[in-house]
């Protein structure tokens, strides 16, 4: 299921919100390398001290983090800014109430796994299909959002728009900066596409039982 | 323009004419009686021209003809009870409710302006997480005072993390439901106007500068151009174009191109 947390449910979350931060760890130091701060195993920033949005992607008892993203709208201060300030900076200063900052988008890494492939592309777009909710709700026409390569590869194959707007060559891959847009009808698209994935998921699932 | 070549540019053009005409209805379809563009415009207008802050909410409360209108920005941002920094409120509450709540002391109990500013997306009153029979309490004596029950709070921020928020709310069930979705892009955009105009104004907060790239496509806007032109010359998408116009006409506190253009000239940011 999805949660949407922020600052005042937090509490009630507080064992999902570590789990994310722990994800966050395995994948963004762990795994690709990014220079982030690591405290007891969670990866966190200053940008997670200024009530952000987090959509986590749980299962059903909201124990087990298989994916999460967290939100800031560029009216306050963004990530972007700090990581691409010197290589992008036009991109970086886009502010508007409707344009909105995603990070930190990962997914739990046991589905990037060879043989999950199916259900790292359902996780994925189950995790976007949330974002466009959220977004529509909350007047959103824009996500500005950073990623690497694979990430790229990964939302030209499930069909998600994206422009990119430029990359820096800070960290050890290139890192992008992309300009998703938001509408219904994007979002209609991606739940299209979300039916035709839960579909194949359920094949494939059927077929190895 | 989906799958369509540039061959035949001149009835492209009426074409396209004719795709800001039918976007300028869909939008006016999208809003409710007098809530349009104009509605937008005027509120801005009344954010820019009148000179004291509080006049502004009462106006704006008559201009949106809804029950009531609160503004509440504080210095530090996230903490509203710090006792170091006063909070800049404006409101329209009836005198009575102003008094009581400081004689309640509801400022701790008040679920409104807490999660107001935990919270980062706008929400509904009615999304609120009652806590206790206080708070529950709270809510009913704001009613009985003309305060709600029915509400929408948006939280709004500035870059160097200024925290405020910018509620309306309505006592009549009809009323509110008929207002609510089509004011709430009006709405999101007022609260984050006045936002810039008590930052700048109270706190001295600068606002962050135009980029080149804004100015650009300012530029272009000024000789006429769509955003598919400007998206043409610049070798970006429409939507994008669209977000560079729509940030300088934020940073400008401008509803239209137009609007930004001239008064980046008057700024002397845009030499034409």
């Amino acid at each position: 299921m999805i949660i949407v947390v922020e600052s005042h449910n937090a509490h009630k979350y507080s064992n999902l919100v570590d789990e994310m931060f722990r994800l966050r760890a395995r994948i963004f130091r762990d795994r690709l390398h990014w220079d982030v701060q690591v405290t007891d195993g969670q990866e966190r920033d200053n940008y997670d001290d200024l009530h952000p949005v987090y959509i986590i992607y749980c299962d059903d008892s909201a124990t087990e983090v298989k994916g999460s993203l967290r939100l800031l709208p560029t009216t306050g201060p963004t990530l972007s800014r700090d990581v691409f300030y010197d290589t992008l900076p036009d991109a970086v200063h886009l502010c508007a109430p409707t344009i909105w900052e995603c990070t930190r988008f990962c997914l739990d890494e046991k589905l990037l796994d060879k043989g999950k492939q199916n259900e790292m592309l359902f996780a994925c777009l189950v995790l976007l299909e949330a974002l466009g909710n959220v977004a529509l709700r909350a007047g959103i026409e824009s996500i500005i959002g950073n990623f690497d390569t694979a990430m790229l590869r990964l939302y030209r194959r499930i069909g998600c728009e994206v422009e990119i707007l430029g990359s820096t060559l800070r960290f050890a891959e290139p890192i992008y900066l992309g300009l998703h847009p938001i509408s219904e009808p994007v979002i209609r698209r991606i739940k299209a596409r979300l039916h035709k994935r839960s579909l194949l998921l359920d094949a494939t699932q059927k077929v190895a039982a | 323009m989906r799958g369509r070549s540039e061959a035949g540019a001149r009835p492209g053009a009426a074409r396209r004419r004719k795709a800001v005409a039918t976007n300028r209805q869909r939008r006016s379809a999208t809003v409710a009686p007098g809530l349009g563009e104009n509605m937008f415009t005027e509120a801005f207008s009344i954010i820019e021209h009148t000179s004291d802050i509080g006049a502004v909410i009462t106006k704006l409360r008559d201009h949106l003809r809804i029950d009531h209108v609160v503004y509440h920005s504080s210095k530090l941002g996230t903490n509203p009870s710090d006792p170091q920094r006063g909070p800049y409120i404006r409101l329209t509450y009836p005198a009575a409710w102003i008094l009581r709540y400081l004689q309640m002391g509801y400022a701790e109990v008040d679920p409104v302006l807490r999660e107001a500013f935990q919270r980062t997306l706008p929400f509904e009153w009615s999304e609120l997480t009652i806590a206790s029979e206080a708070e529950a309490s709270f809510l009913a004596d704001a009613a009985a005072h003309g305060v709600g029950p029915h509400g929408f709070s948006i939280p709004v921020f500035s870059k160097h993390g200024h925290r405020g928020h910018f509620g309306v709310s309505s006592a009549q069930k009809e009323q509110w439901s008929s207002f609510l979705p089509a004011a709430r892009p009006t709405l999101i955009g007022i609260a984050n106007r006045l936002h810039r105009r008590v930052v700048a104004e109270v706190f001295g907060e600068d606002g962050p500068p135009l980029t080149a790239r804004e100015i650009e496509c300012l530029r272009w806007a000024a000789q006429g151009k769509s955003a598919s032109d400007i998206a043409a010359i610049l070798q970006i998408s429409p939507h994008t174009s669209r977000e560079y116009l729509k940030s300088a006409r934020h940073k400008l506190d401008c509803v239209t191109s137009p609007q930004a253009v001239a008064k980046a000239v008057r700024l002397g940011l845009l030499v034409l």
